[in-house]
């Protein structure tokens, strides 16, 4: 079965492998189970979901960062192996950082949960595993549940995504069921890693980290050659030199310091590097004085597809928001931000996110961890201009864009999207992708009452909560993934909002021309109910460019008296009128109108009538 | 009218009686049903007179222009409880010959001979909850009187010779309409009483009504603010003239006791839960009938009540505190806040009170400036809130 001839003793006793799956088919319960069981953790130390560490990871039970893992694994025979579990992201949004974990690895589980069968996500990234290259081991898991149908969970692993799976392990992860046959399937039926000792190093970069004592933390698959402390390494992408430090395996409960590291070896190394910007994923290292020819296939310098401003809601906080991000960009090479003032929000940052679910992390840890409130306005995509004038660029803020007479075409981006779905909601759900301005590709039938439709669909139509859309349309049953398809020409306009005569610049954006009267509409009276009613009358006005296309009216208030007022009120009241002032200190002051951090972001959110 | 002398001479006495027949199911006011405490009650009159011995040895040399019962209902004592605490206060203290001497007063609790009795004892004021003239927004107040034991209340009153006779109306009521509150006014203003006072009933929290916020139908906005304009024009047309935000008059008739709050001048207030505000110190005592009545040393100087186990809050007025309160209130009144007096009474100018200036509001006929006087208009009053809010810095 596997071509051993070329590899060391030592690289027969090792296994580089991830764990695939969708969200919520128990990836992390048979990570823990497998720690477990190789008593490489012990259980009264376990807490539950031992590789996602991050509490948010926890709360949402999905992976955000790649992260790694050395069993100590012996087999019936008595066989020492090391078996590297290399976790890895599990969300569209991260799909680069999920190839090149899965480049670190020579094979993978993919777990199917008995009860529900594949799902888009599960194809997905069986897909991205396949063209890794790797050996796939299906698991089929939760067989614990009476809803549980293995023999068509195994058909369908089979039909769908064309590998054996008879035979494969059917487990519990839950209760510990059948784990066994998981460790013997890795052992036997994933290659050992191969690699040359001797020759140049190349070591493949799938994670790194920064740790305030020991600077930058690199995760690396060693593909040929040898590292140690003291060597002077290259990162081949960008050129720059340090001195490794510290090189060593990955324990799970922290770094374990070794002598070296060497072809197919997993682990870590650190050389006082101060910005995970500097040790991109995908990058390899090698030798300054031995380089390596050439580096390895497949780095790419990851770009924000989502960029949204974000603002503290009281605006003396603005240092701590900077600060905030600040951390947080030590740990998260793909987060970008920029300084940007908003007329209406004050000073904040413009941020450029890998997509929806990352923006929404970058918030909640920033409201979290941080304390911070913030105001975050409607998510933009990417949109390319070109000018009458020749020019082209590329827009991000919608206070950017060109006037409609300087505009010669725009271009908006564009998705590949699959969605797998029970048959009975392929309707619903084809009706929302017209809608959302998408284009039929195909639909296939998994099975007699399952659907894979294929669209393709505006970017900036994803954004606007289309996957709550999807959801709610489908009872939570369809599942949505999808890659960046290019640009196509786009009849775009930018939509802007005036109150009470002041175009309010945070809640302008960049919208298709078809459905730009029918957002005016909606957020207009959004506005009205959210803006509180003032001294005065409030008129709010929708425009593209100096046409109004939709208005509503906030009434002025009518009456705000305290009725009563005697001796024994006094001190009551007084507070009744501070804890209004207080109130209104935290509105915004947008022109001449008061607007509540809450009434923004009412305005902002979109649901599935928008 | 508020001259240093006066200010520092005269004082306003609250004798406030904490037991009602049953609790109306807006209000959060301290009182007991007195069912359950007619022990208390029958000693209530005893201890409040010793309080107003004991606070006469500070108070003595004020003179008392204002007396006023309130509660509670103080009308479910005997007259005889409200006619000794009266007695009281004239034995003790410097009552001027001209006081108003009012008494709070629930249809359904008095008759002819007991109102006979208050107006013989020197009551020359009542105030009077009519609260609405339609009986189904009567039970969801929790009144216990009907709209027609009000107008049988009120006769009795004229008939035993009280002229002076304050009554309240509320808007704002669960299933009340702009008609149904009209009707309350028009049958209100038909008995022609000299005073009105008009509330938006207000929700206080853990109230029985503001348990039943769901399920009943709140006027909104609108309505409520077109009942406020309704009946300030229907009062305008019977002769009643809005001095203060909720209170309307007849000529000379304002209530001068609650005056004394709305322009902080001192007052004295007696019994459980009372507030009083004497020489810059408001003070308030224990919100329980029970340690009131078995208190037995009653405070005797102002010293005495900052230390007494009695007294619950105290507050030590700053300057500025009891001026931007001389605003708060004093914009109240039609008539408006003397710049001048501001000055003279807390030294402090307006300028360092105010978060933001005058002029916007001025401009927007919010208010008015004139002769250095500083008052809301008709249009300011609808909103005074807001525009308090906005102005004063606390």
């Amino acid at each position: 079965m596997q071509n051993n001839q070329s590899k060391s003793e030592r690289q027969m006793h090792i296994r580089n492998f991830s764990i695939i799956a969708h969200i919520d088919h128990g990836k992390s319960t048979l990570a823990d189970r497998l720690l477990e069981a190789t008593e490489t953790v012990e259980k009264r130390e376990m807490s539950e979901q031992v590789l996602d560490n991050m509490e948010l990871e926890r709360e949402r039970g999905i992976t955000i960062k790649a992260r790694a893992v050395r069993l100590s694994y012996t087999a019936p025979d008595g066989e020492h192996y090391s078996l590297n579990l290399i976790d890895t992201p599990g969300h569209v949004d991260f799909n680069y950082e999920v190839s090149r974990s899965l480049n670190a690895c020579d094979g993978a589980l993919l777990v199917v949960d008995a009860t529900q069968g594949i799902e888009a996500q599960t194809l997905a990234n069986a897909y991205l595993a396949v063209d890794a290259g790797l050996e796939i081991i299906p698991v089929v898991n939760k067989i614990d549940l009476p809803s549980a149908d293995v023999d068509r969970c195994r058909n369908e692993i089979e039909e769908i995504i064309g590998i054996p799976a008879e035979g494969c392990p059917a487990v519990s992860a839950k209760t510990g069921l059948n784990i066994d046959s998981v460790f013997e399937a890795i052992v036997r039926d994933i290659p050992a890693p191969d690699g040359d000792e001797n020759a140049p190093l190349k070591c493949l970069i799938f994670d790194s980290y920064y740790d305030s004592y020991l600077g930058v933390v690199v995760n690396i698959r060693v593909v040929d050659g040898k590292i140690k402390a003291g060597d002077r390494i290259r990162l081949m992408s960008t050129g720059k030199e340090f001195d490794v430090v510290e090189v060593g395996v990955l324990d799970p409960f922290g770094l374990k310091k070794t002598d070296e590291l060497m072809a197919g070896d997993v682990g870590y190394l650190t050389a006082s590097i101060k910005s995970v910007g500097d040790t991109r994923v995908g990058d390899t290292v090698t030798l300054a004085d031995d380089p390596a020819d050439k580096p390895l296939p497949g780095f790419k310098k990851v770009l924000p597809m989502v960029y949204a401003g974000i603002y503290p809601a009281d605006g003396a906080k603005y240092g701590d928001l900077r600060d905030a991000l600040e951390k947080l960009r030590l740990n998260d090479a793909s987060l970008v931000f920029e300084p940007e003032t908003s007329i209406a929000l004050g000073f904040g940052f413009r941020c450029g996110f890998l997509g929806l679910l990352h923006m929404e992390i970058i918030e909640e840890r920033i409201e979290r961890e941080f304390n911070l409130d913030l105001i975050t306005t409607a998510p933009s995509v990417i949109y390319e201009v070109e000018k009458t004038n020749g020019e082209k660029c590329r827009i991000d803020n919608p206070s950017d864009y060109p006037p409609t007479e300087e505009i010669s075409t725009a271009y908006e981006p564009v998705v590949k999207a699959s969605i797998i779905t029970p048959s009975e909601y392929v309707g619903g759900l084809m009706d929302l992708c017209q809608d959302r301005r998408g284009t039929f590709i195909d639909m296939k039938y998994l099975d007699t009452d399952r659907v894979e439709l294929h669209y393709t669909l505006p970017l900036g139509e994803i954004v606007y909560d289309f996957f709550d859309a999807l959801k709610s349309r489908s009872k939570g049953y369809a599942s949505f993934d999808y890659e960046l398809d290019g640009y196509v020409p786009s009849k775009l306009v930018k939509l802007d909002f005036l109150l009470n005569g002041e175009q309010v610049d945070a809640l302008s954006f960049i919208v298709h021309a078809d459905k730009a009267y029918g957002r005016a509409r909606k957020i207009a009276e959004r506005l009205k109910e959210s803006i509180p009613r003032q001294l005065f009358e409030i008129p709010i006005q929708a425009a593209i460019g100096s046409k109004i296309i939709a208005r509503e009216t906030v009434k002025a208030m009518r009456k705000d008296v305290l009725a009563k007022c005697y001796g024994g009120d006094v001190t009551r009241k007084k507070k009744l009128l501070e804890k209004q002032k207080e109130g209104k200190k935290k509105m915004r002051q947008l022109g001449s109108v008061k607007v509540s951090p809450e009434a923004f972001m009412a305005v902002l959110k979109f649901d599935d009538n928008d | 009218m508020t001259d240093k002398t006066l200010v520092n001479k005269s004082i306003g006495i609250y004798i406030h009686v904490p037991f009602c027949l049953s609790k109306c199911s807006y209000c959060d006011f301290y009182s007991n049903p007195l069912a359950h405490s007619k022990e208390y009650a029958d000693s209530y009159a005893d201890a409040v007179i010793k309080y107003l011995h004991a606070a006469s040895a500070y108070l003595g040399d004020r003179t008392v222009d204002t007396v006023y019962f309130g509660g509670g209902t103080p009308t479910v004592l005997p007259s005889r409880s409200l006619v000794t605490v009266l007695d009281s206060v004239f034995q003790y203290f410097n009552v001027d010959a001209e006081a108003e001497i009012t008494t709070e007063c629930n249809p359904g609790t008095a008759n002819l001979d007991y109102f006979k009795d208050l107006r013989s004892a020197g009551f020359n004021r009542l105030s009077m909850g009519a609260q609405s003239f339609n009986d189904n927004e009567l039970r969801i107040l929790g009144r216990i009187h009907t709209s027609d034991g009000f107008v049988r209340a009120y006769s009795d009153a004229s008939l035993a010779g009280f002229d002076n006779i304050s009554a309240d109306l509320m808007y704002g009521i669960p299933e009340q309409t702009e008609q149904s509150f009209a009707f309350s006014v028009d049958r209100l203003v038909s008995l022609a009483p000299a005073h009105i006072s008009s509330y938006a009933l207000t929700l206080e929290v853990g109230t029985p009504l503001y348990k039943r916020t769901g399920e009943l139908p709140f006027p909104d906005e609108d309505t409520t603010a077109n009942m406020y304009s309704a009946l300030v024009d229907t009062l305008a047309q019977n002769g009643y003239n809005r001095y203060e935000i909720s209170n309307f008059a007849k000529k000379d008739r304002e209530s001068r006791h609650n005056l004394r709050y709305w322009q902080c001048l001192d007052y004295l207030g007696v019994g459980p839960g009372a507030h009083s505000c004497i020489d810059g110190i408001r003070f308030s005592t224990v919100t329980s009938t029970e340690a009131f009545l078995s208190e037995k040393d009653f405070p005797t100087s102002l010293r005495n009540i900052t230390e007494t186990p009695l007294t619950d809050t105290v507050e030590h007025l700053t300057k500025t505190d009891a001026a931007t309160e001389f605003l708060m209130l004093g914009l109240r009144l039609a008539r408006g806040v003397s710049l001048d007096e501001l000055q003279t009474r807390f030294d402090v100018s307006i300028d360092t009170l105010l978060d933001t200036p005058l002029d916007p509001y001025i401009g927007q006929g919010f208010m008015t400036l004139t002769d250095g006087v500083l008052a809301f208009t008709d249009k300011g009053f609808f909103v005074s809130n807001y525009i308090l809010s906005d102005l004063l810095s606390f």
